[in-house]
């Protein structure tokens, strides 16, 4: 659906992003992520056609986006990090404006302001003013501005800073929804744990570069993450998980031991039989589920 | 559904809902009212043609001052407003084409004030057709619409230029494109009854005689629709559009063309003037062009890598696209210099009497470059701050205190470093030959600099990926 090649986008002191290429699967909801000045809205702006890049390729649904800037805006939504709504108009105003703009067929924008303002759950403030809303609604409003043309793609950036955990989980339902119905949705956040509700993919970018760009499915396909707790440090227990079949990345911190193990649950069982016969301390034994704040976190100490 | 430029321009639908709020519509009318009728009533005591003329006046007054005036102010913000409360980005994802988001920026923005102007107006015209000079008092008011179109145009197309070279700032202040609009306004108020000559019924133009308000209706027509021209390409500019150089050179041979026109027989009185001074006229108008440009517009590092590899890699087409407009009026200014020269050679009296040397059209154009240069360089810094602001303050220095030190410190002859000598002889161009050569070698070594920099940075990076790869 999007694919990028080559792209460098420099800023007067520094390189946001450093010939950059990867691709976002199509009707998924794939994670940006990466520390602050890593080039995630950057990356989004040069998406959404906000920003020139220096140099390189960008196409959307078949759209060539340097060459033809203005026609990703026909597939594309953006929700920036930063919004602005005007809050003199109505929802209703606000939402006739976008669509007007979108050169949505003039009968169909009332039921189209209808459609929207019911999926983000505004229908009874549709005549109120925006500078009256809460900041959950403004945001539900801002997305709702970036999707009245029905886009093919919805890039937001940092959509549920500031909200708080309802409105959080309102957002990811909201996006899970979108997904459905056939978009492909692009979040770059810095709240690891909310992506976890529903990213597909994740692409974490760092000084500009992307260091990872995975289907989180195929992260719990490659096997799980095993993690127990021990009364006592043992010395010759890395050695002895080591010779153990299936066993993966150890990683050990005093009496915390973390594994990834590539078995399914029968060979579960015997891991656990065999490090209980081998008189290993455990005092707490867990499967824990890959997610995206442990697959960064590796990441990070890899680097 | 197709966006009209007027009908079903969202701009100014949106502009519509918010300024033509209930209590807005009723008080502007109201407040027009009894100003008319404090007018009318002080008035009231003269003759009828008497009244109608203050009536007349007043209304006048209070176009300038809502339509004009007011609507500069609200044109300034049209764009630096949306911007500053981050609608602008917004605006720029949506599908609206530049033309429709230029008129929808030109007319929605000052909506309200056309609605107050509009009302003065309508007072105006029945005032005027109380008075005997009816058709000099309606094209008057054409005049007065037409400059208010222009002013409002040329701030915002301003702006947008402001706004392309501030984009990274938080905020953008939009004081200085309302100033602008005053002082622009300001003249165009003072002069435009007896704009030209001495006469202020009639002025020559190319040796035809014009009435000073056809004239000045023509022009303003003619420079509204360049303005309009303006904001449109540069709203193109803005909505990532690229534009070519064609229309910004058709520009500029209008307006040597028409400013070349004043200088007329009338006025000199001796033809042998009449091509150095349209000459030195045309060179020193794309002379200032290329000052205002080299200040207004942006100028960081990436921009000129960008413009170097469009030449290195022969992409000639975006080369010129990207070009700053100082850059593209600096390729027209240096055959034009070279045309002085052999003006010089070709025309009897070039020299206005022996008082200026061949080479003064490339000891002014030498005096620029180097002016360029030194603006490149304090922008170019790694660090550079107010670079503009810094490169103007030194500027002064070397135009206005440098000589006026030397001159006073008997000097004289060091102040042909400083300052362009018309009358100099032939190796006048040396000096400033040399300053340009020096500026420019700083320049490119501190540009070579900061590249090598930015390209040891990225490798760094690659080099640091690779390896945790």
């Amino acid at each position: 659906m999007i694919r990028i090649d080559h792209l460098t986008f420099e800023y007067p002191n520094q390189f946001a992003l450093n010939d950059v290429s990867c691709s976002f699967q199509k009707n998924a909801i794939t994670a940006l992520v990466g520390p602050n000045g890593a080039g995630k809205t950057t990356l989004l702006k040069c998406l959404s056609a906000l920003l020139k890049p220096y140099s390189g390729h960008i196409t959307v649904d078949g759209i060539d986006v340097i060459e033809n800037p203005r026609d990703v805006n026909k597939v594309m939504g953006f929700l920036p990090d930063f919004f602005g709504l005007y809050d003199e108009l109505t929802i209703y105003q606000s939402l006739y404006y976008f669509a007007l703009a979108h050169n949505f067929e003039h009968d169909l924008i009332e039921n189209r302001i209808v459609e929207v303002v019911e999926r983000l759950a505004l229908s009874n403030k549709m005549h109120e003013k925006t500078g009256t809303l809460s900041r959950g609604m403004r945001q539900r409003l801002a997305i709702g501005q970036a999707i009245i043309h029905r886009p093919k793609v919805l890039l937001l950036d940092e959509p549920a800073s500031g909200l708080d955990p309802e409105a959080r989980h309102s957002l990811a339902l909201l996006f899970h929804e979108l997904k459905e119905q056939g978009m492909t949705l692009v979040v770059s956040s810095h709240i690891l744990a909310e992506l976890d509700a529903y990213a597909d993919n994740l692409i974490i970018l760092k000084e500009g570069k992307v260091s990872e760009n995975s289907i989180l499915k195929e992260v719990e396909n490659v096997g799980v993450k095993i993690e127990f707790s021990l009364l006592f440090e043992v010395a010759s227990l890395r050695a002895d998980l080591e010779k153990i079949k299936g066993v993966g990345a150890i990683f050990m911190d005093h009496k915390n031991v973390s594994l990834t193990f590539n078995g399914d649950e029968a060979e579960q069982h015997e891991l656990l039989k065999h490090l209980l016969n081998a008189k290993v301390p455990i005092s707490q034994f867990y499967i824990k589920k890959a997610n995206i704040q442990d697959q960064y976190l590796d990441i990070v100490r890899k680097n | 559904m197709r966006q009209d430029a007027l009908i079903n321009n969202p701009e100014l639908k949106r502009n519509a809902w918010l300024e033509f709020s209930s209590g807005r519509l009723i008080a502007m009318p109201i407040i027009l009212f009894a100003i008319f009728l404090l007018v009318f009533l002080y008035g009231n005591s003269g003759s009828d043609v008497k009244v109608a003329q203050d009536l007349r006046s007043a209304s006048m007054v209070m176009f300038i001052l809502i339509a004009t005036v007011w609507g500069s102010k609200r044109a300034s913000e049209a764009v630096i407003g949306e911007l500053n409360d981050r609608t602008w980005d917004c605006q720029r994802l949506t599908l609206i084409s530049p033309w429709v988001m230029s008129i929808g920026k030109l007319f929605g923005s000052t909506m309200y004030n056309w609605y107050g102007g509009g009302i003065c107006l309508l007072v105006y015209i029945y005032s005027s057709l109380q008075l005997p000079d009816i058709d000099q008092s309606l094209k008057s008011a054409v005049l007065l619409v037409l400059i208010s179109i222009f002013l409002h145009s040329f701030v915002i197309s301003m702006s947008l230029i402001g706004v392309n070279k501030n984009r990274s700032s938080s905020k953008v202040k939009s004081t200085f494109y309302f100033l602008m609009a005053l002082v622009i306004g300001g003249y165009l108020a003072y002069y435009v009854p007896s704009m030209f000559g001495l006469n202020p019924k009639s002025l020559y133009w190319y040796g035809v005689e014009f009435q000073v308000l056809h004239f000045s209706m023509m022009s303003i027509f003619l420079f509204t629709i360049w303005s309009i021209t303006g904001l449109y390409r540069n709203m193109r500019t803005e909505l990532q559009f690229r534009n070519g150089p064609l229309v910004w050179y058709a520009f500029l041979i209008f307006i040597i063309i028409y400013s070349m026109g004043f200088v007329t027989i009338e006025l000199y009185y001796r033809a042998a003037l009449i091509v150095p001074v349209r000459f030195y006229l045309a060179f020193s108008i794309l002379l200032a062009i290329i000052y205002y440009m080299v200040f207004n517009e942006s100028k960081y590092i990436v921009d000129f890598r960008q413009l170097i590899d469009y030449f290195r890699t022969r992409q000639f087409k975006l080369l010129l696209h990207a070009a700053p407009i100082w850059l593209l009026t600096l390729f027209v200014a240096i055959p034009v210099a070279v045309i002085g020269v052999l003006l010089y050679i070709i025309v009897p009296h070039f020299s206005i009497d022996g008082d200026i040397a061949i080479t003064y059209p490339l000891v002014l154009l030498g005096f620029v470059v180097r002016d360029i240069c030194f603006v490149l360089y304090m922008n170019l810094g790694e660090k550079a701050k107010r670079a503009d602001i810094t490169a103007l303050v030194y500027l002064l220095l070397f135009y206005a205190l440098i000589p006026g030190i030397l001159n006073s410190a008997d000097f004289d002859e060091a102040l042909i470093l400083f300052l362009p000598d018309p009358d100099g002889s032939f190796i006048a161009i040396v000096p400033i030959l040399l300053q340009v050569v020096a500026i420019f070698y700083l320049l490119s070594n501190r540009y070579e600099e900061r590249n090598k920099a930015i390209d040891q940075r990225a490798s760094n990076i690659n080099k640091d990926h690779l390896s945790r790869a």
